[in-house]
């Protein structure tokens, strides 16, 4: 079944440039393209804290900033209540009162855009939590009762994630480090309407 | 000094490494939570039955003793987990000889640490996350 499956991706991807895509679709590739070229300016606690001489409100603020113009990039393909919820979460997670001088580090933004490329893929109606890892990773998680899904989206297009869902009764588990350009495919398996679709 | 199996720890979690629904409201941890960083010996987490009282004061009195060693964000929070439940959950992921051993020292005599966990095993760290350190206690619930 799995060399099914490959040889299927395979002849997938040997087959693209014959494929013919909406409008739509090719102008959703060209900004997952442009994110991925697009340098990144990176933020280097504690260098640029001290450097610059910003407070840490001015550091966070200049962070939470700066993954929000990269959003804004793509704002057309998100909807606002999407986009809001993340926002909110953005300035959760980079809020001066919560902040840890030891184990703390803002969203890398290398690793948001991963984020956007995999949102984009994805496309859920509901949003993920989202929390960062002590490399400074943006994790999002989709939770629905028992099943669980996690993605640790890493600064070099790829991500890592895990999953546990009951399928039938059963608890199926799995993890995979993955290019996210794949993300939809490596979770076809699943039943991802859990987590990505509201319930009617 | 082993732990007890019967007993219980605790960690700290820092809110970015909470788990959340999708409108920011916590729901647990993520796996990172329970991820050892890069040059840590063990994961670092506090012997609730050292407080020696009932179960539940002994989870504040753990809570308050966090407070005085090192700094507590207001909207971090605690996982509270058995022994031999992560020394079991550790050995079904195949790391058999995982140890949580005594670490007390002057500055945090209930400090425990959780020894040879593998670095970046997706599986446990889920497990540990939702099924083993099952009960989250919000920071900002105890005085």
């Amino acid at each position: 079944m799995r060399t099914q499956d490959n040889n299927y991706l395979s002849s997938t991807n040997n087959d693209e440039s014959r494929h013919e895509f909406s409008d739509e679709t090719n102008e959703l590739m060209k900004t997952i393209s442009s994110l991925k070229n697009q340098p990144i300016s990176t933020l280097n606690y504690p260098n640029d804290l001290f450097a610059n001489s910003l407070s840490v409100d001015e550091y966070l603020f200049d962070a939470s900033a700066k993954v929000k113009i990269l959003t804004s990039q793509v704002a057309m393909y998100l909807s606002s209540e999407l986009r809001g919820k993340i926002f909110n979460q953005i300035d959760i997670l980079h809020s001066a009162e919560d902040w840890d001088d030891e184990e703390d580090q803002v969203i890398n933004q290398g690793s948001f855009k991963s984020f956007l490329s995999g949102l984009l893929l994805i496309d859920p109606e509901v949003g993920p939590g989202i929390g960062i890892s002590y490399e400074g990773n943006l994790i999002a998680a989709w939770t629905s009762g028992k099943d669980r899904l996690t993605i640790e989206f890493l600064p070099n297009k790829h991500a890592k994630w895990v999953i546990n869902q009951v399928i039938d009764g059963e608890e199926e588990r799995a993890a995979g480090y993955i290019n996210v350009a794949r993300i939809c495919d490596c979770l076809a398996p699943y039943q991802t309407e859990v987590w990505f679709r509201k319930s009617s | 000094m082993n732990i007890p199996d019967e007993d219980h720890v605790m960690r700290h979690v820092s809110s970015k490494r909470l788990r959340r629904d999708e409108d920011g409201n916590p729901i647990g941890f993520l796996p990172a939570a329970f991820q050892l960083r890069v040059g840590e010996k063990g994961l670092s987490v506090n012997w609730i039955e050292y407080f020696k009282q009932a179960f539940e004061e002994s989870i504040v009195s753990c809570i308050q003793h966090f407070r005085k060693n090192r700094g507590i964000n207001k909207n971090s929070a605690f996982g509270v987990g058995n022994v031999g439940k992560i020394k079991n959950v550790c050995s079904k992921h195949g790391h058999k000889k995982v140890i949580i051993v005594d670490d007390g020292h002057n500055k945090n005599k209930a400090h425990v640490l959780i020894r040879r966990m593998p670095e970046d095993d997706l599986l446990l760290l889920d497990s540990l996350a939702s099924n083993v350190f099952s009960r989250c206690v919000p920071n900002k619930d105890v005085e």
